[in-house]
């Protein structure tokens, strides 16, 4: 009896330092591991956040998706540098966020067509996506 | 005639350079809460703003779940409880540079001016006015700012449960590389 009392809070004490450990663990700096719910055109998202920002917001944000597009820029920030998906006749685009552990600032070239996998986040000027990786 | 004409020149090719709007769709602002017990920073890359030279009408705007944290939870916390970002996606703020004249934006330097305006977290609008640093380089300016908000002037709700984790004060940074519009 006492054995089988031993073994249970061993097992107790583990799955307690699992959750523990499981629910304090760092955010990941890209969404590389998550599903990508919907792949779309640059140039299609962002007219669907022009038209009707609260509809797209509905289908589109806090979404894991896959954009492709035309790198217009590639701009340093504070922490890593964002990516320009934005067409020749736009003034706006999609701005895809990167942490430099995800991916190099050197496999972005400008006028190349890229498709880049995201968290989005929403619309200000340009529609936004988050912790990005490059899809090759 | 011709030094009219030079002086005409002169005086709207200045006017132009005075009457420039900047923009920034990378501009970074950090959210920080400190108390004994922890330590929490959330970092956003993708504020956007412009900045009107002449006027000194300035606008910086943000997406909340553009912010990232170090621990997973926080994140998830900060999303969900406390700003509500699926009620609330954006932050913002609107006000203009009071003292602008003070910048010379041909002149290289560090001006320290003043912003005053309204700020909006969590769907809820209050004053705000706050020392503003424009850095000019190139003609181009960058503004840095530090201050701080009570989180409780913005109805949002801190449970019991963590209250000694965040504090009532959060320190709000500031630092927004323009460009010519």
């Amino acid at each position: 009896m006492k054995k089988i009392l031993i073994i249970a809070s061993i097992l107790v004490l583990i799955a307690v330092l699992v959750v523990f450990k499981v629910s304090f663990r760092d955010a990941d700096i890209s969404v590389k591991s998550e599903k990508t719910e919907l792949k779309i055109a640059a140039g299609d998202l962002l007219q669907e956040f022009s038209v009707d920002e609260t509809a797209a917001n509905e289908n589109y944000l806090n979404k894991v998706i896959e954009v492709t597009g035309r790198i217009s820029k590639v701009e340093d920030t504070e922490e890593g540098f964002n990516v320009y998906l934005q067409d020749p006749d736009q003034i706006s685009g999609v701005i895809c966020g990167f942490n430099p552990e995800a991916a190099n600032k050197k496999d972005f070239t400008i006028d190349e067509t890229v498709t880049i996998k995201g968290l989005c986040t929403g619309y200000l000027f340009d529609v936004i996506l988050v912790k990005c990786i490059l899809l090759k | 005639m011709k030094t009219i004409v030079t002086s005409l020149v002169l005086v709207i090719l200045t006017l132009n350079i005075q009457a420039q709007k900047f923009i920034s769709k990378s501009g970074f602002i950090r959210f920080y809460s400190y108390t004994p017990i922890e330590e929490i920073e959330a970092n956003n890359n993708q504020a956007a703003s412009i900045l009107d030279a002449s006027t000194g009408d300035v606008q910086v705007s943000l997406l909340i779940r553009s912010f990232s944290f170090k621990k997973e939870l926080m994140q998830e916390h900060f999303n969900e409880n406390y700003m509500e970002s699926n009620v609330y996606p954006k932050s913002s703020f609107k006000g203009k540079i009071t003292d602008i004249s003070k910048v010379n934006f041909k002149k290289d330097g560090q001006y320290q001016v003043e912003v005053e305006g309204e700020i909006t977290i969590h769907g809820v609008t209050k004053p705000l006015k706050t020392p503003v640093t424009i850095e000019i380089s190139k003609g181009v300016p960058t503004a840095k700012a530090k201050f701080k908000v009570l989180t409780a002037d913005f109805n949002i709700a801190i449970p019991d449960l963590v209250k000694e984790k965040i504090a009532k004060e959060i320190e709000i940074t500031l630092d927004i590389p323009y460009q010519k519009v």
